[in-house]
């Protein structure tokens, strides 16, 4: 048993923390900077599976889709466009109360739902769950295209984790990193749009 | 060389080709449509596997391209449907410059079209939810643009993609590896719920159809219609191979029972909403929703006329939007299309204001419209096996009717002001001819539906 399978439990915690982080977080910078080293721990998961260049593979891939977003919102300024829905109540105690509920059934669901999944680990099942979770109930709180791309993004990684143990072909692995970049783009796109600048992909 | 490679290649350098030209419309449409119609004459034509000379030298076309250790494979059984796709995609393309799209709609629309190819082509097929992905993300940018920045439409769009790519996947794998089989219900049970979900979303079924009437109101009429086009078709494809190639998926007690009570859902909840509407853009949305409902319809008989009629119904649908969208795009003028903002439009534009209601009236299965024949046939075969799906039909027929009529009123109403909107010759003869082609299909259907149903003949399983 290697290290990264020993102290596993370390990285499934640190993907549920960070992936609660991204709810409750407001400031771009930091939701970004938690994005990444949310990937570090995906990739831990992920390694798990997999051999570890693909596992760094997808870790460049995760962090470039970070930066892609990043250069938008330097583009836009880090403050800018910031919505809340008004339909959707948003406030942090309210954010903070649903993150515990939806953490708790994700931890209760564990890795039941993966169990037919032959090959997964435990703590991976666990990361896969709780990613998936709180991606979920980011898509659920906002409308905001970059929390929204941060929700899509946690949501494929907990799916990542899971599938790669079941197929771990390298062109699936390679396809499943290109939906990632794609999102940032799409993401990006929408942010330089909105704020009147025309973005590269129109010329 | 490979034929997938080709394809898949020149797609791409088409599209950063057209991107070269991006301030004018005309030459990225010409450039787009006729290397799309190329395109498609190479995936039906060109001799696969077998040399043969070219201006005296030879050369060999192999079917298959091996990437990353998955293969993307041109062969008899998906040729027709790539075809299909790039000549529909030409036709759209064609015609796009008269509605103004965005710039976007040429180039990101070029290598949506060759996301889509990828994914008739990828082995095994289950892989093609990601390529289906791509064609999500690049929908949005066709859809999102700095003309029409609303971006609702195209988040919703890309969020239900993405929840449905994973489903897919899941379930593909399920059914490849575990063994499924109506041997073992539970396995079964589980694999079907995830792909009901997935095409659910795919299918814009209720309420996973939220992304299509923000989008309808806020973006451009023909990028809209290009979206939809290619996504529902590529959609029914993917459904139609997985029916293909599992059997005991096509033996699940109750399963085109159930699709069938989808698309009558489908039917009513559209033909209600796009009665109700106060946006014109909004009824064409609520219009599709009840045209897909009546896909789902034709493909719930089980039967291969039916698989047919969905198919036939597709192909109809590209010339129906098109239709609509080439003379929505006239009569839009501003991002107002409400009831008030439309009254007297056919005034200012007659041609556009026809060509819309045109469209919309064929999409509704009028009489001596494209629509009309393969609602008919689905409506006669329907008739013994269904009754309750073929009333659903009729009801679609009734208010979507209605709702053309009303918006037919409030075109022809008195104007508001003295504006008229003129067009070029050749945008008049791009309207007439749309307009002629959905009367010309209506009398003769013939001419499209053998050919469009031959797009999944490969598929041996459903068409024995």
């Amino acid at each position: 048993m290697t290290w990264l399978e020993e102290f596993a439990i370390v990285a499934s915690i640190a993907v549920a923390l960070t992936g609660a982080l991204l709810i409750l977080l407001d400031n771009r910078r930091l939701v970004l900077t938690t994005l990444a080293v949310q990937y570090v721990f995906v990739s831990w998961l992920v390694g798990l599976s997999l051999p570890l260049q693909v596992t760094a593979a997808k870790l460049v891939a995760g962090l470039i889709a970070c930066a892609i977003i990043a250069i938008a919102l330097a583009n836009i300024g880090w403050a800018g466009q910031l919505m809340t829905p008004e339909a959707i109540p948003s406030g942090m105690i309210f954010r903070f109360i649903a993150v515990c509920l939806v953490l708790l059934a994700a931890i209760g669901l564990g890795s039941d739902i993966w169990s037919a999944l032959p090959k997964i680990s435990t703590f991976a099942s666990y990361g896969a769950t709780f990613l998936i979770a709180m991606g979920l109930l980011q898509l659920g709180f906002q409308e905001e295209p970059v929390k929204v791309g941060v929700g899509l993004l946690t949501i494929i990684s907990g799916f990542e984790i899971a599938y790669t143990t079941i197929e771990p072909s390298l062109a699936v692995m390679a396809l499943l990193a290109t939906v990632h970049l794609g999102i940032a783009v799409v993401i990006s796109y929408l942010l330089l749009i909105r704020s009147g600048e025309e973005p590269e992909l129109e010329g | 060389m490979s034929a997938p490679f080709v394809l898949l290649t020149v797609t791409a350098v088409l599209a950063m080709g057209v991107a070269l030209f991006r301030n004018r419309p005309r030459t990225q449409a010409a450039i787009s449509a006729i290397g799309s119609a190329l395109l498609a004459v190479f995936a039906l034509w060109i001799t696969l596997d077998n040399p043969f000379e070219i201006l005296g030298f030879a050369v060999k076309i192999t079917s298959t391209w091996l990437v990353l250790g998955r293969a993307l494979i041109l062969e008899e059984s998906n040729r027709a449907a790539v075809g299909f796709l790039y000549l529909a995609g030409a036709f759209i393309f064609g015609g796009a410059w008269v509605a103004r799209p965005n710039r976007n709609l040429y180039y990101v629309g070029l290598l949506c079209l060759g996301s889509v190819a990828a994914s008739f082509l990828i082995q095994p097929f289950l892989f093609a939810a990601l390529f289906l992905e791509f064609t999500a993300m690049g929908a949005v940018l066709v859809l999102v643009s700095s003309e029409t920045p609303a971006r609702r439409g195209g988040l919703r769009l890309l969020i239900l993609y993405t929840l449905a790519m994973m489903a897919i996947l899941i379930a593909g794998w399920m059914l490849d590896n575990l063994g499924v089989t109506s041997a073992t219900p539970e396995l079964a049970q589980r694999a079907t719920m995830l792909l009901a979900l997935g095409f659910a979303v795919i299918m814009a079924v209720p309420p996973f159809h939220l992304w299509l009437p923000p989008a309808a109101e806020k973006s451009n009429p023909y990028a809209l219609s290009f979206v939809t086009i290619l996504l529902q078709s590529a959609g029914l494809f993917f459904l139609l191979r997985f029916l293909d190639s599992y059997t005991w998926l096509r033996t699940v007690p109750g399963l085109f029972e159930m699709i069938r009570w989808v698309g009558i859902a489908m039917v009513c909840f559209g033909s209600m909403l796009a009665i109700a509407q106060r946006s014109f853009s909004k009824v064409m949305a609520y219009a599709l929703i009840t045209d897909f409902g009546v896909m789902l319809l034709a493909v719930g008989t089980g039967i291969p006329e039916g698989y047919r009629l969905a198919l036939g119904l597709s192909g109809v649908r590209v010339v129906n939007l098109a239709v609509w969208a080439m003379g929505a795009s006239k009569i839009l003028d501003h991002p107002d299309d409400s009831f008030q903002a439309l009254q007297g439009a056919a005034y200012r534009s007659p041609i556009g204001a026809a060509s819309a209601l045109i469209g919309l009236a064929s999409m509704a299965g009028f009489p001596l419209t494209a629509g009309f024949p393969g609602r008919w046939a689905l409506l006669s075969t329907l008739a013994t096996l269904d009754p309750l799906a073929g009333w659903a039909i009729i009801l679609a027929f009734l208010c979507v009717c209605a709702a053309a009529l009303r918006w037919t009123n409030a075109l022809l109403g008195s104007p508001l002001d003295e504006r008229i909107m003129s067009s070029t010759l050749t945008e008049k003869i791009f309207l007439i001819g749309g307009i002629a082609m959905c009367i010309l299909l209506g009398a003769f259907p013939q001419l499209l539906y053998p050919w469009v149903t031959e797009a999944a003949a490969g598929m041996v399983q459903l068409f024995p």
